[in-house]
């Protein structure tokens, strides 16, 4: 593995998100709905976290995934229309390194987008004297970061399967739906006759449940939840290591039997 | 290098046209223009709700609203998401604020704002955090389901991991409600025809500071002219404040309004029995019978004991062919004969 030039990929990715200026356009657009629904007045009343720290991580949360999953699923396509691929491949790298270079400059890009919302974030927690339970936080950060992962890497597989419009919007439908659809498959599994349940129980492990990489909910009520024990965090970390390996296949082997 | 420059001059074109057409669209649009979803006249909403942004916007804005009363009742479960059992929907406005000072009395908080002019500079950063056990609710199910009802094995037990979950059967973790403020503002913003929102929300509010929730009330009452229980609520609410002291005969005077009112209203919007049981009848519920019942008991009686007892006899002959069934009413006319 020459991790020279996945580094050098991964980097090419990041300078190339951000001089493209499309991660600041959300963040600010992001940041000014946050500006605003945090500057209205709630009958007097200081110091209520609870709400900020959902509408925060809300926020925090969709913006970041909907740039990144833009980015992931844009970088193949793009790489082979403007037919940039081609100095890079006559390179002496590897198609599983220029995939893995473009997997870790995408998600840099997410963690980039992450850092600026947790400047804003502590900024703001500071401001309104709101009490910021760091350990669920970083918890949360590391499990979006995961679910990110996953993320982006469907985003390559389904780029090189669909089009680009058609994987943004798969995998955007994928991450928005996640914490509806794991509830609408346990609640219908009472419904339903043996093959709708074996249907359900295919779903359930062949859809990566996203909804178990937030932890927003018990960021929100930290006081009344302890953080995660580091066997659930390690249990979720080979979880999306699952998904993620084999979506990264996937799009290798269908990158290899491109015909550039 | 051209093509770029051409993609740039439209952005900024579009973004120029999107910055002057926002106020042209603005002047269109009216926050009160949308009646919602819940127990309002199927005919009254939909001539309402033919212009084009109530279309686009409306049924959004009243989901918005439902979703975020959803949140209320989890945010004072610790998070915890359990199928809806709290029905304060079913509640009467009399009732709901005795819900609300029965949980604050359950999680610690059960100091009521006693000044009037009380200050607007609250902090409660430090004293919002207390959490009760409740036994009431134990075994209402949970949205996740137990381990033994769960199909979903390691992924099941996740879940219940990462999520605020407690086992059903276990007592309900009780918060303060002081953190739901924000939503009742944002709900009623989002749509100000629920009334709900403006119901309840004032009874919490009032907990903390009476003058921010009555102004609640009125921003409530402004864009409701006809709700007739959030004139119920704050007639309730000038109620218990007058109760403190019952010396200040305007204030009861503005009491005695607000339950003429409501009763006037709520009769005049009250379905033809006739026709059926009315809170059987489209547009009108059980909670909104009993609101209108305790709305014409509270006249007659504040009428009998603060009034003249004639006129409660009056009022409660009237109201005593609305509700043939009421004891109290009935009561009250026949121990002035």
């Amino acid at each position: 593995m020459n991790s020279r030039a996945v580094r050098l990929i991964a980097g090419t990715v990041l300078k190339e998100s951000l001089r493209r200026r499309e991660m600041y356009v959300l963040v600010f657009a992001a940041c000014s709905l946050l500006a605003i629904i945090l500057s209205m007045d709630f009958f007097g009343l200081r110091g209520l976290s609870k709400f900020y720290r959902e509408i925060s991580l809300r926020v925090m949360g969709l913006t970041t995934a909907f740039a990144v999953i833009v980015l992931a699923a844009r970088q193949l396509p793009r790489e082979l229309e403007n037919r940039t691929i081609y100095p890079l491949l006559a390179r002496p790298i590897r198609r599983a390194e220029f995939l893995l270079g473009k997997l870790t400059g995408v998600l840099l890009a997410g963690i980039l987008c992450f850092a600026l919302f947790m400047f804003i974030f502590v900024l703001g927690s500071l401001r309104m004297h709101v009490h910021i339970p760091w350990i669920h936080f970083l918890q949360h950060l590391y499990l979006q970061v995961l679910m990110l992962a996953i993320v982006a890497t469907l985003g390559f597989l389904l780029s090189l399967l669909v089009n680009t419009d058609a994987a943004i919007t798969i995998c955007t439908l994928l991450f928005l739906l996640s914490a509806v659809s794991s509830m609408m498959l346990v609640n219908l599994y009472g419904y339903m006759d043996w093959l709708g349940r074996r249907v359900l129980i295919f779903l359930t492990y062949f859809l990566p449940q996203l909804t178990l990489f937030d932890l927003s909910e018990k960021t929100v009520h930290a006081e009344q939840w302890p953080p995660l024990q580091a066997s659930v965090l390690l249990t979720l970390s080979l979880y999306a290591s699952v998904y993620i390996a084999l979506y990264f296949i996937g799009a290798l082997v269908l990158f290899r039997r491109k015909e550039l | 290098m051209n093509n770029h420059a051409n993609k740039l001059a439209i952005t900024i074109l579009l973004i120029v046209l999107t910055v002057v057409l926002i106020p042209v669209f603005a002047l269109r649009m009216d926050p009160r223009e949308y009646e919602g979803g819940r127990s309002r006249d199927a005919v009254a909403r939909s001539r309402r709700n033919a212009s084009s942004i109530a279309v686009l916007f409306g049924e959004l804005r009243t989901s918005m609203s439902d979703m975020m009363f959803i949140k209320t009742e989890r945010y004072l479960h610790s998070g915890v998401a359990y199928r809806p059992h709290h029905d304060e929907q079913l509640l009467s406005v009399e009732e709901m604020g005795e819900e609300v000072d029965h949980h604050q009395a359950e999680v610690g908080h059960d100091h009521h704002a006693h000044d009037h002019s009380h200050s607007h500079d609250h902090h409660h950063a430090d004293d919002h955090h207390h959490t009760h056990e409740h036994h009431g609710h134990a075994g209402t199910p949970t949205l996740i389901p137990p381990r033994d009802e769960d199909y979903r094995g390691f992924i099941g037990r996740l879940h219940r991991r990462v999520k605020p979950w407690r086992d059903p059967d276990k007592a309900h973790l009780h918060t303060d409600g002081t953190e739901l403020l924000p939503w009742f503002r944002v709900m009623t913003v989002t749509d100000p025809h629920y009334v709900m929102g403006y119901t309840l929300g004032s009874w919490w509010i009032a907990r903390y500071d009476r003058d921010m929730a009555l102004n609640f009330i009125e921003e409530g009452i402004r864009n409701n002219p006809n709700a007739f229980q959030i004139r119920m609520a704050r007639g309730f609410i000038l109620w218990r404040i007058f109760r403190e002291e019952l010396t200040d005969m305007e204030l009861l005077g503005q009491v005695k309004t607000d339950f003429r009112d409501a009763a006037r209203l709520g009769i005049a919007q009250r379905p033809d029995p006739q026709y059926g049981p009315p809170e059987e009848q489209p547009g009108w519920s059980l909670f909104q019978e009993q609101d209108l019942w305790s709305a014409c008991q509270m006249r007659v009686i504040l009428e009998r004991e603060f009034g003249d007892p004639e006129r409660a006899r009056m009022l409660a002959a009237e109201y005593l062919q609305i509700f043939p069934d009421n004891e109290v009413l009935a009561g009250i006319l026949h121990a002035e004969e």
